[in-house]
């Protein structure tokens, strides 16, 4: 799973043990990446 | 219903048309406008496939969007279950247009080249593919060809005497189509109100038997002339079946 | 956001005519009821859908 953090916007990424961190500069706040798949969507 | 029936425009265009037909029953011509609107097949986009959207729409807003744009569709080509594939990849600063999308196929293009599709800023990027299907607009309403079909009787007018010189005139509204003798006179001509024609007359109106004015609009995968043949086509269609599964 | 691609209530297409609508009217000085005419946009359907619509996504791409 990959983030973003909000402040510095460098990558991160979480290994469970650090809690939800950034570890460059300890913001909390992360935005979740949007994934590389090719996403399929119905229109309706 | 008469055997013949026949067929005349007032008024044509490309994508709109008034006309004319002449020896069909009520319930004939209503059924040629319900399958104008619900039977005729179009194409249009059911799929998008995603491999970049970084616009300030969700992915499904924007498939609803291109799932809305009119794509040329040429009679008889396609069938129910064929795919064309669409491509769409721009780049922003710059708004995405349905002029922007590639198709695989020539005959198919979007019929509107400058619906904004989303305005991407400085970064932001889609790249995306589509697929579009034939389907009816009973189906959904992006597959409907006829936009506002309807249709109204022809009306006959004719002056019974002379309007008394003190009384009170009301406006007579007619919207459509007139017959004055053998003439035809859009109402439009004298602003819906009959009283402009005839200022000075009193004037009966009655319905013409079997004779109606259709007025048609196509959202522009289509002429109007290949809407409403290939409309009564689709009825023909069916009486055949049900005949067929009637018949011992 | 962006204008509908079509009227919500006939389904004809009215996406194609805001550029051109929004530049004349909204900041051009030209009367939107001449505008709409000149367009060829007839029905009160789809003449409401230009008519108040607002683009937002100047105001919505700063917070993404």
């Amino acid at each position: 799973m990959s983030y973003k953090c909000s402040r510095c916007k460098r990558d991160v990424s979480l290994d469970g043990y650090g809690g939800v961190r950034c570890p460059y500069c300890g913001h909390r706040v992360l935005l979740k990446e949007r994934s590389q798949d090719v996403k399929t969507v119905p229109v309706q | 219903m008469d055997e013949e029936y026949d067929v005349e425009f007032i008024e044509r265009e490309e994508r709109s048309a008034k006309f004319l037909v002449r020896g069909v029953t009520p319930a004939f011509a209503n059924g040629i406008r319900r399958a104008m609107i619900a039977d005729v097949p179009t194409l249009a986009i059911d799929e998008v496939r995603f491999i970049e959207n970084s616009s300030v729409m969700f992915d499904e807003q924007i498939a609803l969007r291109l799932g809305l744009v009119p794509l040329s569709t040429p009679p008889n080509e396609f069938d129910e279950d064929d795919v064309v594939t669409l491509s769409l990849d721009v780049s922003g600063p710059a708004t995405a247009y349905s002029g922007d999308i590639v198709s695989s196929d020539e005959m198919v293009q979007p019929a509107e080249e400058n619906v904004p599709i989303i305005d991407l800023k400085d970064g932001q990027r889609l790249e995306l593919e589509a697929d579009a299907v034939l389907s009816t607009g009973k189906d959904h309403a992006k597959h409907q060809g006829g936009v506002s079909v309807g249709y109204r009787h022809l009306q006959r007018v004719e002056t019974v005497g002379d309007r008394g010189e003190f009384e009170d005139v009301d406006p007579e509204i007619y919207r459509g189509v007139i017959q004055e003798g053998d003439e035809l006179v859009d109402t439009e001509e004298f602003d819906h109100d009959l009283t402009n024609r005839y200022p000075d007359q009193e004037v009966a109106v009655e319905d013409v038997e079997h004779a109606f004015v259709f007025s048609v609009e196509t959202d522009g995968s289509m002429s109007v002339e290949e809407l409403f043949t290939r409309a009564v086509e689709s009825l023909d269609a069916r009486a055949a079946e049900l005949e067929d599964a009637v018949s011992l | 956001m962006m204008v509908p691609v079509r009227c919500f209530t006939c389904g004809n297409v009215v996406g194609e005519h805001w550029e051109e609508f929004k530049a004349r009217s909204r900041e051009g000085d030209e009367d939107p009821e001449m505008v709409l005419d000149e367009l060829g946009i007839d029905r009160y359907c789809c003449r409401r859908m230009l008519v108040s619509h607002k683009d937002l996504v100047d105001i919505v791409s700063p917070y993404q």
